[in-house]
This record gives C-alpha cells, structure tokens and sequence, in this order.
C-alpha cells in the first residue's frame, strides 16, 4: 500500500469570510506541505476554526481558493475536498457509541461482501484497521465498543477513519484540549509519525509548548488575519505568544498577598461515595487545594459529592462546622458552595439560554419559585458580570450556545463567583480556553482566594495547578495517592503517584 | 438587514407558497376550481359575523391545547396526552358544574368551575410528570396511556352514570357556572359556539408566556428544558421540575373544558372535544412553541376548520385539513432551515 512519500501540498490563498457583516478571516493563506506538520495558533475567536471548516467544505468561503497540488475545487462542498484528500478530526467527536471500533472507522466506506455486495465484511474491516494502527502506531482494539474507550482512544478512533477514507491531509482542530499530559504526547508522536508516511498534518492549538515540540512551521492568526508565518526553529514562545495575544504577554501572577486562615471551612471525613473510597480531605479559608491524577480516578465523583449531585454512602461532609452530607444542591449552594463542572457546555450553562438568564439561575435573589424577574435588574446584573470578565460579545441576551469556550466558562465562573462563597470546586477551568482568557479566569481565581474563599481546583494542567495551588493532592482509585507543596509538585513527583507503581 | 433576516424572510415565504400551490393542487384534483372553493371559505368566515365568530370559537381551545404542548416542549417534554389532560377539564367541568348549588353567583360558581378544569388537567399532567420523575418512565409512553384510560373512562361515565336518563349528555350545569355567550352582546351571532371563554383563553395563554419569561418559576422550567444536568448543578431538581412542568402544561390543556362545557353546551357527552389535542400539537409546532405564535395558528387552525364545513358541497372538508398536514410539514422545514442559518456564525468554538 505505501508508497515513497510524494511531494505536494494543500494549499489555501486569500481566503476571506464574513458571517452577517462579521469578518472572520480576512485574505488568510496557508500552505501544508505532504510530510510535515502545521500548526495553526491564535486566541478563540482568531477564525482557526472557520478555517477549517472553509477547507474540509463544510462552509463555502467568500473569496479565495483551495486548492490540492495545484487543482483548486470549489469551497463549501464537503465531497470536494474528501475526494481531493482533506480529512478532519473535530474537537467533538462523531462517533457512534454502541458500535465497535471496526464498525465506526469502515461506516459509509465499508467493505462488503455477498451477492450484489449486500453484506458488510466485518473481518475485512477489522483487518483494515488493524493494519491503519499498526501503520501509524496507534493502538486500539477494532473489536472495542466506543462507549468502553476514553478520550484518547476515541481520538485515535476518529484518526483512524479519516485515514480510512485515504485522507492524505489531515486538520485536527485542537486535539490536545481534551486530553491528559500523556496522551498529549502520545498524539504529538502520531502527529509525527503520519508526517514520516507522506501525510500534511494542520495542528490547531492553544498550546505553545506543545507546537513548539511538534510542528515544522507554524502561523499565527488573530482577528481574522495572518499576524505570523515561521519556521519553528525561526521562532519561540515568546514571539509566538506576543503574536497570538497582540500585545506583551500577560504578567507572571504576583506571590499570594494572604496568608491561609486556620479556620476550616469544608472537611471530608472518611467519606465513601461512587469513585471514592474513605476519603479525607481538608480546605482551609483561603487555601487553593489543586487536584491532579489520571482521568476517572475520582476527580469528578469528589467534585459532585461535595456540589452534592452524587450522595455520600458514608462518612461526613462538614461545611463550616455543621454536617452537611445530607443536604440538597440548594442548600449547599445557600449555603456558599460553588461549583464549576468540568462539561460547561452540557452540565454548568443553559446552552439555550441568553447569558443574563443563565446569570440570574444562579443569583440567589431570583431564587423563589414565583420571583419575579425584572429583564432590566438581570440585565444590569449581566452588564455588570460582563464588564468584568471580559465576556465576548458585551451582549447580556446573547445566547450561550454562540459563545467560545473561553467567554462561555467566563459566564460560568461569573455565575458562581457573583455569590458569597465559603468555598469554591472548580474542575478543569481553563481547558480549550485561550491564553488571554486563561489568564483572565486565573485572575479572577486568585481574587477569590484572597477574599478568603476556599478553592479546590481539579485540572490536567499541571502548570496551572502549580500556579494556583497551594498544595497539591493527587487521586488514584478514589483514594489520595499523595499530597505535595505545590513548590515540590513538579512531574518527577507527581508521574509516578499518577500512575502508581515505582 | 442581517444575513438570517433575509433568510428567514425567503424561508418563510417559500413555506407558504409551496402550501398554497399543494392545496390548490388538492383541490384541482378532487374537481373542483381552487377559485370557487376559496371563494366558499372566505365566504364561509370572514364574510360574515357568525363565521367570524365560529372561527374564533373554533380556535378557542384550540389556542389552549397548542400551548399546553409547547410549555412542555419548552421544559423539555413531548407532551402528547394533551388529549387527555383536555377530556379530564371537560368530565370535571361536567361534574362539578352540575353539583354547584344553582342559588351561586357567577362570581363565585365560574372559577370554581374553571378551577376544576385546570386542576382535573394538572392532575392528569402531573400523573405523568411524577412517573418520570420517579420512576424515569417516557412522557410519550405514559401520556399516551393516559389518553387512553381516560377516554374509555370517560365514554363508560357519559354512557352510564353520569348520563341523564333519556339524553345522550350529563346534567346541565349550574346557571351561575355558565359563560356568557357572544350572541348576548351581538344578536347576528345567534347560534355562534363563540363565549367569553376565548377571552380567558388567550388571558390564560399570555400569562403562562409571561411565566416562562418572566418569572423564576419559568426560567427554572426552561432551564431544565435546555440542560437538565446543569439545572441539577443549580438545585433545580428535574424530576420535580418534570412533574411542575406537565401539571402546569395539564392544566393549560384542561381549561379547554371551560370553552364546551362552561360556554357553548352546558353539559358534556361523548366525543366532545376528541381530536383538539392533537391538532393543539400542530397549533405548538405552526406556532413556533411562542405564545403569539401560537394564537395565530390556532385562529389559522380555526378558519381551516370552519372553511371545511363551508366547502364541503363541492369538495371533501378533509380538503383543508390538507393545509394543516402541509402547513407543518412547511413549518417544520422553515423551522430546521432557520436554526441551520442561526447554527452556522460562530457555532462552537470559532
């Protein structure tokens, strides 16, 4: 099947789009090369993923081309450019669960078998993709169901089906933001791999440290527009990040201007509940607790036990003295809880609703059944919580669903950050977001802290823990494997306890 | 004009035509000339003031079974035993009517009346709403159960032990129970089915929009229509919220009782008001679930029907109801194509 690798590019010029009197990309060319890999980097919002779907033919452009080898094809047809090549790995996946691994990379090209070619023929299909993973060194087992795999997994299933269809380009748009530190670097070395084997590779990332390691050259978009072109060794994180942000990047956090009280605000006392197992946990006010470890080892079971979504099956939960293990999610948030879950888009905001609405969900002054809610007051609340957050558009009726993420978990943070807090869980909060926005939610995060609320911060992101945390625990099995200082909390100490062993 | 204004407006006014150009169709087809029978329509309603009048009442439950769908829709839930929650407002319409003392005042035996409709549909509604909540049964399933349980019990109860002796009907309600008739105000309407239930129609299908955008109540049951685990992340618990959500939809269903029993008959029998559910569903989807919406398609829904009967000499009064199948099927389409073209600007991460 494998040839030399060819030579050759996909090449995108002058491409402009505008949605309503909106532009969103403006006379932005790329060119990806067969055998290297792209990177594409700019804030939420830059036109990355506009682009994207301008060259796989999901959206027609306004002016420009695409063009394969030379052989330009009309944008805005999705046939047009999987026949000429160009395949995507979107930020979502789409697969279908209960189905086989087989089934989900062959469906809509699958091999059949039988008169008039009426059967699927399932051994072709699982010895196609047996022999797609061992090509490019991903492991997945064709028999697996999709509902059984993680996030990594998946992703190397949708690869794999791009592959399937003889993508000989392939656009991933921001692989990395769903993932864990290993799997991130188990993806850069199958981004390298598809480049060893002929394939042109678009790399969509937040992420300077990991472009800077995998990329042969990288563009920079903001606004719309091609700030930057380099080859990598032509350039480093702070060019890029000055290119990206449009400005000095933001300032290192200054030190913690308050000390940890000696109250103790929340306390988990041999708590047993799904995923955790006789767990004991201590937050004091003002303390920032970070939480690492592998995904699915209880990081989201201890956020809801103490949100009080999952009910504790023994132990006690103490808010400030009094046992509050039985009480509701109302209560626990009457009470000063705040929680921003890991899923924003599905289990913290009301994707339907405006932002002033799913701002006034959470204001304890629209809490009765048969308040009444003046659209003026949750108006000026939203205008209020808007202005300083930074939240794109400064519209408090615009509705959630047309948000980016980073300006969506702003409105979420806002929510809950707009109450008096005793104590704050706060589960993954800068992922898929920008680095403007990033530094802009970790602001706001340190202004809790020192106004004395209690954080616990679970994230995958073990910079972020370090430069929030004042110590760090990391879960294995539902249980504390280890607790470090965030001064010794560096990857030497925290891999091993991640994944046990050694 | 913005790019979605300018689609909206095409999409719209394809919807329409295409409608027209398929009844016209229809009706060439059964043998008889489109301009006639349009001409009988108009003629059959707006020309005159009693087919104004019957159209209005024609709409009047109509406007309430559409919202009782929508509300739920908006909380989340397919509310398909809008039927049933309507026939429950009409049997206690019939039964606490009659039971009223006659000496009452309209100002005391009306909204009791009225009451019992609402909550003999808010009972039924909220029937299935708490076996959801509870037990996790489908909406679809059990409302649709209900529809049927109550229909039997209803035909049993009409036929048997509510059926006054040699009549086919339940007893006549208490005078003070009654709502006043149009044709009290405006002799030409004589014999019109038009009452002053469609004044508390539309009151009643105004408030429960002003609820759901107004009040927290209404934003907890949308919130919950939206994303039931992030309402959960806010102390809205959806089981409850299921179960508010269709007892109030039940009830909005049931006060269609008021509109036959309060208003054109005085009693209740067999049949009455069978099918106004489900047409309430066509009214929510025509409507766009919004409240204004859907008062313009219950009146739509209204003409359709009273034009039936006025064009049923020359053609099939089914003809019309080709409209109601064409105009959802058109409505359905402007309706995907719309959220398609609001969808598309900054979908997800740009």
């Amino acid at each position: 099947m494998s040839t030399a690798p060819r030579s050759g590019s996909l090449e995108i010029r002058g491409l402009t789009k505008s949605y309503d009197g909106r532009t969103v990309l403006e006379d932005v060319s790329l060119t990806i090369e067969r055998g290297r890999v792209h990177a594409l980097v700019g804030e939420n919002g830059a036109g990355k993923s506009t682009l994207i779907k301008i060259a796989c033919g999901l959206v027609g452009a306004d002016t420009g081309e695409v063009s394969v080898d030379g052989r330009v094809f009309p944008t805005g047809v999705a046939r047009e450019a999987s026949a000429h090549g160009i395949g995507v790995v979107h930020q979502h996946f789409m697969l279908v669960e209960p189905m086989s691994v087989s089934d989900n990379v062959v469906l809509g090209h699958e091999p059949r078998r039988g008169p008039f070619q009426w059967f699927v023929d399932r051994s072709e299909a699982r010895s196609r993709v047996r022999r797609l993973s061992e090509k490019h060194g991903m492991h997945v087992d064709p028999d697996a169901r999709i509902e059984t795999l993680g996030v990594g997994e998946r992703q190397r299933v949708e690869l794999l089906k791009v592959l399937h269809r003889g993508a000989e380009f392939v656009l991933l748009d921001e692989p990395t933001a769903v993932l864990s530190p290993r799997e991130i670097q188990s993806l850069l070395g199958t981004m390298r791999a598809l480049a060893a084997t002929g394939t042109g590779v678009l790399f969509v990332s937040h992420k300077l440290a990991e472009v800077l390691a995998v990329a042969d050259e990288i563009t920079v978009l903001r606004r719309g527009r091609r700030v930057l072109h380099s080859a990598v060794a032509d350039t480093n994180a702070d060019a890029l990040a000055r290119a990206v942000v449009g400005a000095d990047p933001p300032a290192p956090a200054p030190a913690r201007s308050t000390a940890i009280g000696d109250d103790c605000r929340l306390e988990l006392r041999r708590v047993c509940a799904r995923g955790l197992r006789d767990f004991d946990l201590t937050l004091r006010a003002g303390e920032t607790v970070g939480v690492a470890g592998v995904e699915g080892n209880g990081q989201r079971d201890l956020a809801e036990v103490i949100a009080g979504l999952t009910s504790c099956e023994s132990g006690t939960l103490v808010l400030d003295g009094k046992d509050v293990s039985r009480w509701s999610v109302l209560q626990r948030r009457d009470a000063g809880i705040g929680f921003v879950p890991e899923d924003r888009e599905t289990g913290g905001l009301l994707a339907d609703l405006s932002i002033a609405e799913n701002l006034a969900l959470g204001d304890p002054a629209t809490a009765g059944r048969l308040r009444l809610l003046s659209p003026a007051r949750i108006r000026d609340r939203a205008s209020i919580a808007i202005e300083k957050f930074g939240v794109r558009p400064p519209d408090p009726w615009a509705i959630v669903r047309t948000l980016s993420g980073g300006n969506a978990q702003k409105v979420l943070l806002a929510r809950e950050l707009a109450r008096t807090l005793r104590v704050l869980v706060v589960a993954q909060p800068t992922r898929g977001v920008d680095i403007s926005a990033s530094a802009e939610i970790h602001t706001a995060l340190r202004e809790a802290r020192d106004r004395g609320v209690a954080a616990l911060l679970i994230s995958s992101d073990l910079d972020e823990l370090r430069a929030l945390c004042d110590r760090v625990i990391v879960l294995r099995s539902g249980q504390i494997a280890g607790s470090l200082a965030a001064s010794d909390a560096d990857d030497e100490r925290l891999g091993p306890l991640m994944v046990g062993g050694a | 004009m913005s790019d979605y204004r300018v689609r909206r407006a095409w999409a719209i006014a394809t919807a329409f035509a295409l409608v027209l150009a398929f009844v016209n169709l229809s009706i060439w087809l059964a043998g008889a000339a489109p301009r006639v029978v349009w001409r009988l329509v108009y003629e059959g309603t707006f020309a005159s003031g009693y087919g104004m009048a019957q159209t209005f009442a024609k709409a009047t439950p109509l406007m309430l079974t559409g919202m009782a769908f929508a509300v739920a829709l908006r909380g989340g839930l397919v509310n398909v035993g809008v039927e049933g929650q309507l026939a429950a407002g009409i049997l206690a319409a019939a039964v606490v009517g009659a039971r009223l003392p006659h000496t009452w005042p309209w100002y005391f035996a009306a909204p009791v009346a009225i009451g019992a409709c609402a909550v003999a549909g808010a009972m039924v509604g909220g029937t299935a709403g708490w076996l959801k909540g509870r037990f996790g049964a489908h909406e679809v399933i059990t409302t649709l159960m209900l529809n049927g349980l109550i229909a039997v019990g209803t035909t049993w109860l009409y036929g048997g032990p509510l059926r006054v002796p040699g009549q086919i009907h339940t007893r006549i309600i208490a005078p003070g129970a009654r709502l006043p008739m149009a044709e009290r105000w405006l002799s030409g309407l004589r014999g019109s089915a038009l009452s002053l239930a469609i004044v508390l129609a539309v009151g009643a299908v105004c408030t429960a929009e002003w609820y759901l955008l107004r009040t927290s109540g209404g934003l907890r049951l949308r919130a919950v229509g939206s994303r039931p685990e992030a309402a959960r992340a806010l102390g809205v618990e959806p089981g409850r919220q299921h179960t508010r959500t269709l007892a109030l939809a039940g009830a909005i269903a049931g006060l269609g009782g008021m509109h036959y029993v309060l208003g054109v008959k005085g009693y209740a029998e067999d049949g009455i008001g069978s099918g106004v559910g489900f047409v309430g569903i066509a009214v929510a989807m025509v409507g766009l679930t919004r409240a204004g919406g859907i008062l313009l398609a219950a009146l739509l829904f209204g003409l359709l029907g009273q034009g039936g009967l006025a064009v049923n000499a020359i053609v099939p009064a089914d003809t019309l109801s080709l409209v109601q199948a064409a105009s959802i099927l058109a409505v359905a389409t402007v309706a995907g194509v719309l959220s398609r073209a609001r969808g598309a600007p900054g979908g997800g991460h740009a």
